[in-house]
C-alpha cells in the first residue's frame, strides 16, 4: 500500500501533462447577424495563397482567413486550441502530443464531399514543409523537430531534438490537406494548390477575378461556428493614395495599412475608425553582398552615413516614425537600446569609401580598380506611393553627393520578388520586414538561409552571427537569449548588411459599419470570424 | 501616482493664455508646451542667473510650471516602474540552478520598498544577506535596505542597530546610508554632509559617478530643501545608467536599475516647483497663475490644507477666466474628501451634472480617479460627450475616461479611450501628446499584453526623459518571457 502514493507521484512527475480546455464543436452564440461583404484594400497582389511558400504580408493575411494551426494565440497572448483540442507535453519538454478535433472538414472542392481533417494532414504538412525541395523560409523555424508520429487518426506526436523556449507557439503553423497539392513530396509556387488553396479556416477561396481580386466566402461548416461576414474581397491597389481615396468614396470598406499622408484626413472623417496596430516592422535599403563593390562593410557603412534618415522621415512621412539602429524594431524586446543610429555625416562617408580604396573619377563617381561605384536600386511598384518615390529619389541624391551612382528601377511586385529572392539580380533594394513577437531574425541573417526564395537575399554571412543565432535558439534561458540578441543587434548594426531606416506608425482604417473589429498586430485577420456588419448596413 | 494626475488638466490651462517675456523665457515655454520639460527646465534654470529687472516673477512661474510637470511625470513613471519591475524581477527570481542571479533578491527587495511593502522587502533582504557568496559592498547595501524595511515596519531600534554596523567609505554604501538616515529623520547623522562626502570620494576615484550615488544624493538634497544642489547634480548625470550589471555566463548579463531614481526626480522637481511658484506668487503680475499652480502642487505633495487655502484665495481674489476658477472649485471639492467624503462626492456630482464644459468634466473625472470613487453619472455623460465631439477639449475628456478606467483596472476600456484621445498622426510623440497620458496608455497596453505598443511609447519618451531606460529594460524582459509567437518574418 505504501508504494501506491509513490507510484502515483511518479506518474505525475514522469509525465508533466499540460491540458488545454477541451474545445467542443461550437456554433457562434453571440447573437450577431450574419451577412454582408467586406471589401478591403491591399497595396499589392499576393504571391501565393498557400501558407508555406508565401513570404509576404499580403499572402499571409489571406492565408490567415483560409487556414488554421494546431494551436492559436488569442488577444491575451495565450495559446489556445485550434485544430488540436488539447495537448500534452512531456516533463523533459521533448514530446508534444496533440489530440485533434474530430469535427473538422476541409473546404469542399466543387462537386465533392468535404474531406475530414486527420493526423495524416498534420504529418503531410510537416513533411512537405521540411522537404529539401520545398521553397520556404519556414524550415529554419522547425529544425528543432526530430520527427512526427501518427499515434492514431486523431493524435500526433512531435519529438523534439531538444527542448526549446516557446515551442508550443511554434505549432501554430498552418496545416494544409494531404489531398491539396498536386505534388505530394514537395511544394513549389507552381503547384496549382498555391493559387487554389483548400483550408479548414473561416473562409473558403471562391475565385480570383480578372482584376486580381481575391474573393473568399464564409465557411458554413467552420468548426468555431460560421463567420458572420458572408464575403471578404481583397482588392489590390498599385498606388496607396488611390486606395485611401477608394475608402473615402466607399468603394472599399477597409485599408490594412493606411498611407501616412492620409492619416489626418481619415482621422477627421467620422465615418471611419483609424485603428493602430503595432506590427513590428522596419524599412531598409538592403545590399547584395554578392556584388564585390558591396562586399566591403566600409562601403555599406559609408552609405548609411551618407543618408539623412531623419530628414527623409520628417519630409516624406511627416515624422510619423522612428529612426532605428539595427535589425529589430524599437517595439521589440530584442532591440538594443545602447546602439544608436549612425549620424548623417557625408564627410565620414567619403572618408570610408577612400579607406576602402575608392577615389573620385573625372565624372565625380567613385572608382576602384577601374570599376565605377554604379549600382541599381530596385523597388516594388506596390510601394510606389508618393512618399516611397521621394525616398528613392532622395537616396539617389544623397549617394550621388558622395560619388555613388544609383539607378532606381520600379518593378511590378511579383517580378521584383523574383529578381530579389530568386535571381538575386539587384544591388540595392528598398523594402520593409514585418516580424511577429518572437524577434527571430535567423531567416534574414543566418548564412544557411542564403538561396532561392530564402530571406537572406543579400547573402550576408558572418560566422559570429551564425553562432549567436544558433546559441539563441538552443538556450532555455530567457535572459541569455536577450543578451545574445543585444549582441546580434550591435554586430549587425556595425556590419550594415542593410541601411536600417525607420519604423513607421501602422494604422488600419475601416468603415464604422464593421463591428467587433479586433486586429492581430501581425496576422491581422486572426479574429475576423467574429467581426460583423449590422443587418441595416449590409449591402 | 494618484497625485500625479492632479496636475494634468491644469497644465494646459495657463500655458495657452499666459504671455511671457521674450527671449529665454519664451523659448522655455515653447519647449514646455511641447512637453520637453527637461529642455525647458535647462533653458529657464540657466537664465535665472541673468534675469533682467521685472522678469523674475514670470521666469519663476515658468520654471515652477515646468518642474511641476516633470514631478508629475516622474511620479507616474515611478508607479509604472514599480509594477513592471515587480513582474520582471519575480520572474528572474523564479529561475533556479546555475543560471540564478545573486543580485535579484536585493533589487526585488528594493522594489518592494518602493512599493511600500516593507515586509516582503525584509524577507528578501534577509535571504540576500545570508548568501555567503555576495560581495561585502552588496551585503552592506542589503543591510542598509533591511534597516529601512525595519524602520518602515515600526522597528526603529532594530534599524539603527543594523545601520550602525555598516562601516564604510564606499560612496555607494555611504550615500545609501545617508538616504536611510534622512528617511528616518536622523538629522544628527547629517545625511547631507554624508552625501557630499560620498560624491567627493566618487569624484576623487575618477571615472563617472555611479547612478546609485547620484540617486541617493538627489533624494537627500530634495528632502532637505537643497533643490539647487540637486538640480546642478542632474546636469551631468547619466540618468539611463544601470546600477549593477551581473554577468553570469559568456552570454548572460542582467542589468539592474534603481527604481527610486524616478521618485527622487519627482521629489526634487516637485520641491523645486513649489519653491519657484512661491517666489512667483509674490509678484502681482503673475500672482493668479502662480497661486493656481501652488494649490495644485500642495495637493500633489499631500498638503491638502495648504492647497485648499491657496485655492480659496485664488477663487475669491484673483481675476481669472471662469474656466480656471471652475477647475479650482473642482480641486476644492476634491480636497474636502478627506474631511467629508459624502459632501465631496455630492459636490463633484452636482458640478458634473451642471456643466457642459469638457475641461471641467475631465477635471471632475480626474478627481474621481484620484479619490478612487465611483462616478457613474459623470462617466456616462463624458462617454456621450466624446462620442459627439472632437478636438483638444474632447481629447482631454477621453484621457480622463481612460484614466478613470485605468484606476478601475479595466485596461481594455482605458486603452480604448486613451487611444481615442491621442493625436493619431503623431501617436507616440510627446510633442503632440501629454506624456502622462502616454505613460498611462502604455500601462494599459502593458496590462493587456500589447508590449510592443507600450515599448514604442517609451522609445519616444526616452528621447527627452532618459531615466525611463529602467522601465524599457524591465518591460523588454517581461515581453521576452511572455510573448508567444512562432518566429515569423515577412516582407511587407
Amino acid at each position: 500500500m505504501k508504494r501506491l502514493p509513490s507510484v502515483l507521484l511518479l506518474i505525475f512527475f514522469f509525465v508533466f501533462i499540460m491540458m488545454a480546455p477541451k474545445a467542443g464543436a461550437e456554433q457562434k452564440t453571440d447573437g450577431k447577424p450574419d451577412g454582408g461583404t467586406l471589401n478591403y484594400g491591399e497595396y499589392g497582389r499576393p504571391t501565393t495563397l498557400d501558407p508555406i511558400t508565401s513570404n509576404d504580408m499580403i499572402s499571409m493575411r489571406i492565408t490567415e482567413l483560409i487556414f488554421n494551426g494546431l494551436v492559436g494565440i488569442n488577444e491575451k497572448q495565450e495559446i489556445v486550441p485550434e485544430l488540436a483540442e488539447r495537448w500534452e507535453i512531456s516533463e523533459d519538454g521533448k514530446f508534444y502530443t496533440f489530440y485533434l478535433r474530430q469535427d473538422v472538414t476541409w473546404h469542399p472542392k466543387e462537386g465533392e464531399e468535404p474531406v475530414p481533417f486527420t493526423a495524416d494532414d498534420v504529418i503531410f504538412t510537416y513533411n512537405i514543409m521540411m522537404h529539401p525541395k520545398t521553397i520556404t523560409s519556414m524550415k529554419v523555424r522547425y529544425e528543432f523537430i526530430e520527427s512526427v508520429t501518427k499515434m492514431d487518426d486523431y493524435t500526433v506526436q512531435f519529438t523534439l531534438k531538444r527542448p526549446i523556449l516557446n515551442a508550443l507557439a511554434k505549432f501554430s503553423f498552418k496545416v494544409i490537406p494531404q489531398h491539396g497539392p498536386a505534388n505530394q513530396e514537395f511544394l513549389s509556387r507552381e503547384d496549382p494548390f498555391a493559387q487554389k488553396p483548400i483550408g479548414t479556416g473561416p473562409y473558403i477561396l471562391k475565385n480570383i477575378t480578372a482584376d486580381r481580386e481575391v474573393i473568399l466566402v464564409a465557411n458554413e461548416n467552420y468548426f468555431k461556428g460560421r463567420p458572420h461576414i458572408n464575403k471578404f474581397a481583397a482588392r489590390p491597389f498599385a498606388d496607396q493614395n488611390i486606395m485611401s481615396q477608394a475608402l473615402l468614396f466607399n468603394a472599399i470598406d477597409m485599408i490594412v495599412l493606411v498611407n501616412h499622408r492620409d492619416i489626418p484626413q481619415i482621422q477627421g472623417d467620422k465615418r471611419y475608425v483609424l485603428q493602430p496596430y503595432n506590427a513590428l516592422s522596419y524599412s531598409f535599403f538592403g545590399y547584395n553582398i554578392r556584388n564585390p563593390l558591396l562586399a566591403d562593410k566600409r562601403v555599406r557603412k559609408a552609405f548609411t552615413y551618407a543618408v539623412n534618415r531623419q530628414e527623409m522621415l520628417d519630409s516624406f512621412f511627416n515624422g510619423q516614425g522612428t529612426i532605428i539602429s539595427g535589425p529589430f524594431a524599437p517595439g521589440s524586446w530584442a532591440y538594443n537600446l545602447d546602439v544608436q543610429p549612425l549620424p548623417y555625416d557625408p564627410e565620414k562617408a567619403i572618408a570610408l569609401l577612400n579607406e576602402a580604396g575608392f577615389t573620385k573619377g573625372d565624372d565625380g563617381i567613385m572608382v576602384k580598380d577601374g570599376q565605377k561605384l554604379s549600382l541599381t536600386l530596385k523597388v516594388p511598384i506596390a510601394k510606389e506611393s508618393e512618399a516611397v518615390k521621394r525616398v528613392v529619389l532622395a537616396f539617389k541624391n544623397y549617394l550621388n553627393k558622395i560619388g555613388v551612382d544609383v539607378e532606381g528601377e520600379f518593378k511590378e511586385w511579383l517580378s521584383w520578388k523574383e529578381d530579389v529572392f530568386l535571381k538575386h539580380d539587384f544591388d540595392i533594394i528598398f523594402a520593409s520586414w514585418v516580424f511577429d513577437d518572437s524577434a527571430d531574425i535567423s531567416s534574414l541573417f543566418h548564412s544557411g538561409e542564403i538561396g532561392p526564395w530564402k530571406n537572406n537575399f543579400g547573402a550576408y554571412s558572418n560566422p559570429e552571427v551564425d553562432g549567436l543565432i544558433v546559441e539563441s535558439k538552443l538556450t532555455l534561458d530567457h535572459e541569455k537569449r536577450r543578451t545574445i540578441n543585444r549582441k546580434l543587434h550591435a554586430i549587425i548594426a556595425d556590419e550594415n548588411p542593410y541601411t536600417f531606416l525607420w519604423t513607421l506608425t501602422n494604422y488600419a482604417a475601416f468603415n464604422k459599419k464593421l463591428r467587433h473589429v479586433a486586429i492581430h498586430p501581425y496576422k491581422f485577420f486572426s479574429f475576423a470570424d467574429n467581426w460583423f456588419i449590422p443587418t441595416s448596413e449590409q449591402r | 501616482m494618484k497625485k500625479a494626475v492632479l496636475l494634468c488638466a491644469m497644465i494646459v490651462f495657463f500655458a495657452g493664455p499666459l504671455s511671457f517675456a521674450g527671449g529665454p523665457v519664451e523659448n522655455g515655454m515653447k519647449l514646455y508646451k511641447k512637453h520637453l520639460y527637461e529642455d525647458a527646465g535647462k533653458v529657464l534654470y540657466s537664465y535665472l542667473q541673468s534675469l533682467k529687472p521685472g522678469e523674475e516673477g514670470t521666469a519663476c512661474l515658468s520654471l515652477g510650471m515646468v518642474y511641476l510637470s516633470s514631478a508629475r511625470l516622474y511620479s507616474e513613471l515611478h508607479s509604472t516602474s514599480i509594477s513592471v519591475h515587480l513582474d520582471y524581477l519575480k520572474k528572474i527570481d523564479a529561475v533556479s540552478g546555475k543560471a540564478k542571479s545573486r543580485l535579484v533578491k536585493l533589487y526585488l527587495a528594493q522594489t518592494y520598498l518602493e512599493a511600500e511593502k516593507p515586509e516582503k522587502a525584509a524577507a528578501n533582504l534577509q535571504r540576500f544577506i545570508a548568501d555567503k557568496k555576495i560581495k561585502p559592498k552588496d551585503r552592506a547595501i542589503g543591510k542598509v535596505s533591511l534597516g529601512v524595511s525595519y524602520f518602515l515596519l515600526g522597528k526603529p531600534k532594530k534599524a539603527k542597530k543594523l545601520w550602525s554596523s555598516v562601516k564604510t567609505k564606499d560612496p555607494g554604501v555611504l550615500s545609501e546610508l545617508a538616504k536611510a538616515y534622512c528617511k528616518a529623520g536622523l538629522t544628527n547623522k547629517n545625511p547631507l554632509a554624508m552625501c557630499d562626502e560620498a560624491l567627493k570620494i566618487a569624484e576623487k576615484s575618477g571615472g563617472t559617478i555611479s547612478i546609485q550615488v547620484i540617486n541617493n544624493a538627489l533624494w537627500v538634497y530634495a528632502a532637505t530643501g537643497q533643490v539647487e544642489k540637486g538640480l546642478d547634480l542632474i546636469k551631468s548625470a547619466n540618468l539611463k545608467a544601470f546600477s549593477y550589471e551581473e554577468a553570469m555566463a559568456k552570454n548572460k548579463i542582467i542589468r539592474f536599475y534603481d527604481l527610486s531614481l524616478l521618485s527622487s526626480l519627482s521629489l526634487l522637481y516637485g520641491k523645486a516647483g513649489i519653491k519657484y511658484l512661491e517666489k512667483a506668487s509674490t509678484d502681482e503680475k503673475v500672482k493668479g497663475p502662480a497661486l493656481y499652480y501652488l494649490g495644485t502642487a500642495n495637493a500633489f505633495f499631500g498638503d491638502i490644507d495648504e492647497s485648499s487655502k491657496v485655492f480659496e484665495l485664488f477663487v475669491s481674489t484673483v481675476e481669472m477666466p471662469a474656466r480656471y476658477k471652475n477647475t479650482a472649485k473642482v480641486m476644492l471639492a476634491e480636497n474636502r474628501y478627506l474631511s467629508d467624503k459624502a459632501q465631496a462626492k455630492r459636490m463633484l456630482g452636482d458640478m458634473a451634472q451642471a456643466t457642459t464644459n469638457p475641461y471641467m468634466l475631465s477635471d471632475i473625472l480626474f478627481a474621481c480617479s484620484r479619490l478612487q470613487v465611483e462616478c457613474h453619472k459623470t462617466v456616462r455623460k463624458a462617454s456621450v460627450m466624446v462620442e459627439s465631439g472632437e478636438g483638444k477639449a474632447f481629447s482631454s475628456v477621453s484621457f480622463a475616461l481612460g484614466k478613470y478606467y485605468l484606476q478601475k483596472k479595466d485596461y481594455v476600456k482605458a486603452g480604448f479611450y486613451m487611444e481615442a484621445g491621442r493625436d493619431k498622426s503623431n501617436k507616440n510623440k510627446i510633442e503632440y501628446n501629454d506624456p502622462v497620458m502616454l505613460v498611462s496608455l502604455a500601462k494599459a497596453y502593458y496590462r493587456t499584453k500589447k508590449f510592443s505598443e507600450a515599448l514604442e511609447i517609451y522609445f519616444e519618451i526616452s528621447k527627452q526623459f532618459p531615466a525611463v531606460r529602467q522601465i524599457q529594460i524591465a518591460m523588454q524582459g517581461v515581453y521576452s518571457m511572455e510573448q508567444k509567437s512562432a518566429g515569423d518574418a515577412k516582407i511587407l
